[in-house]
């Protein structure tokens, strides 16, 4: 996430602005495409530029094809479908190893990264669902790159909604007004406060020069606390460029120490996240279990669905039996709490605002525990 | 407001119904602009199974982006109306 604070990224980052807001007859998101493949390359690499490329051409052709074989043989599209979806997922699993067992440096692994870094995948799995379901229409290979790659966006999200992008496109050309202009130069600096302030500050205060140790509860509710601010200042940050460049780009953290109940700790933090899960994995699996064993099971199919998902997120972290173990537990919370909130609401005591105030303030209190709980389990580990 | 055509009307009773069952409420009031927020336990736990209800209810079938897009009962409703032509 350091990259934000280089100014060269600022410098590209301001001409990028300009570029995506002067009228051109190029579409705004072939555009930003090429935008993105340039600030990647000067400020990283240009190799990493080449290999993002040849990743979104890959893709483009894959999903090319279904949408030209789609109506001719139902055969072939599945095998494309199959191999545009597998090569990725094989990619990332590999790379996930790398990470967790392997040499996790040198050029391969940059290599290997780049072609499978989580957001990536998951922007590949969202493309891939949504055009292969013939509904939507597929970029163009220099705007899919820049749906798969926005440089402002690339580093940790947030993930930006494929059908958001297309729209770009759509709107009408108009000129970025002082006071957009102002609202977004605000983001970014409220972003920079949150991560250099807030977040390096108070780590430096506290830690000191060393390494981050989770040892005790302090630690870890300090933990919490210094991710929100790091994360979610990264996240001001890119939603702040966003607006800059008019590139839909989703907000990531609504106060998630506020959340009252873990269901919605994921509504508050990390939203992209939620948001992709629940459009990518949790629907479309809990719609076909329900359908094909019937609405009597929804409860059962709720609760499988919950578990399997967020066991999903927990191993799209890292690979690893923490992670695992972390995200069935996330997963098994949540579905709890549905079940309690369902019995709550069915008694008419439930309704007393003084007894609705007292839950909420012991919601909080238990969600920021059990989460901190959490997450001290899984970041023991990458801290020691 | 305008007046409900017959065909509406139709959907918008069967609607209430299956939202009633769902929500277990039978005293429970929607209309078009009735949305996820105003009805206490319509998260996306519950969303699945009442549109599944509705599928059944009105032999339709919906697509996920459909399931997870409704902005509000006025949407689902002319949704509905489009699929039963």
């Amino acid at each position: 996430m350091d990259v934000l604070l280089n100014p060269t990224f600022w410098l590209l980052a301001t001409a990028c602005i300009i570029a995506m807001r002067a009228p051109m007859p190029w579409p705004q998101t072939t555009r930003f495409g090429v935008l993105s493949l340039v600030v990647i390359g000067v400020a990283f690499d240009w190799r990493a530029s080449l290999l993002m490329l040849a990743i979104g051409l890959a893709v483009w052709l894959g999903l090319h094809r279904i949408g030209e074989t789609g109506a001719a043989s139902s055969g072939g599209t599945s095998l494309c479908l199959l191999a545009v979806l597998f090569a990725p997922s094989g990619v990332f699993v590999l790379y996930k190893l790398v990470q967790t067992n392997g040499d996790a440096s040198g050029l391969p692994y940059m290599l290997l990264a780049t072609l499978s870094f989580s957001y990536v995948f998951l922007r590949i799995i969202e493309v891939i669902r949504v055009v292969s379901a013939s509904r939507v229409r597929l970029l163009r290979p220099l705007a899919l790159v820049g749906y798969l790659f926005p440089f402002h966006m690339l580093i940790s999200g947030p993930l930006n909604v494929y059908a958001h992008h297309l729209k770009m496109d759509d709107e009408e050309w108009k000129p970025l007004t002082l006071v957009e202009a102002a609202k977004g130069v605000w983001l970014v600096v409220t972003g920079l406060f949150l991560k250099v302030v807030l977040a390096e500050g108070g780590r430096t205060f506290i830690w000191g020069t060393e390494a981050i140790a989770v040892e005790s509860w302090t630690d870890a509710a300090m933990v919490h606390a210094y991710v929100l601010f790091d994360f979610g200042g990264y996240s001001v940050m890119a939603f702040g460029l966003g607006r800059l460049l008019g590139v839909p780009t989703p907000l990531n953290f609504r106060r998630p120490f506020l959340a009252g109940s873990v269901s919605e700790y994921w509504r508050r933090w990390h939203i992209s996240l939620g948001d992709w899960v629940r459009r990518n994995l949790f629907t479309p699996l809990q719609v076909r279990l329900v359908r094909r064993l019937g609405s009597q099971h929804a409860v059962t199919v709720g609760v499988l669905s919950l578990v399997v998902c967020f066991a999903g997120v927990g191993v799209w972290h890292r690979f690893n039996s923490r992670y695992l173990v972390w995200g069935i537990g996330i997963g098994a919370l949540m579905a709890l709490e549905k079940m309690a909130a369902s019995v709550w609401m069915r008694q008419s005591w439930s309704r007393q605002k003084s007894l609705q105030w007292a839950v909420r303030v012991v919601g909080v209190a238990y969600t920021f525990f059990v989460m901190t709980a959490g997450w001290m389990y899984v970041w023991e580990e990458s801290t020691q | 407001m305008f007046p409900m055509r017959t065909n509406d009307k139709m959907i918008f009773e069967k609607l209430l119904t299956v939202f009633r069952e769902v929500f277990l409420d039978e005293d429970l009031q929607i209309d078009g602009s009735t949305t996820a927020q105003d009805i206490p336990g319509w998260d996306s736990f519950v969303h699945v199974t009442l549109m599944v209800k509705v599928e059944e209810t009105f032999g339709v079938q919906f697509d996920d982006d459909e399931i997870g897009g409704l902005a509000d009962v006025g949407e689902l409703q002319q949704l509905i109306a489009g699929k039963l032509g």
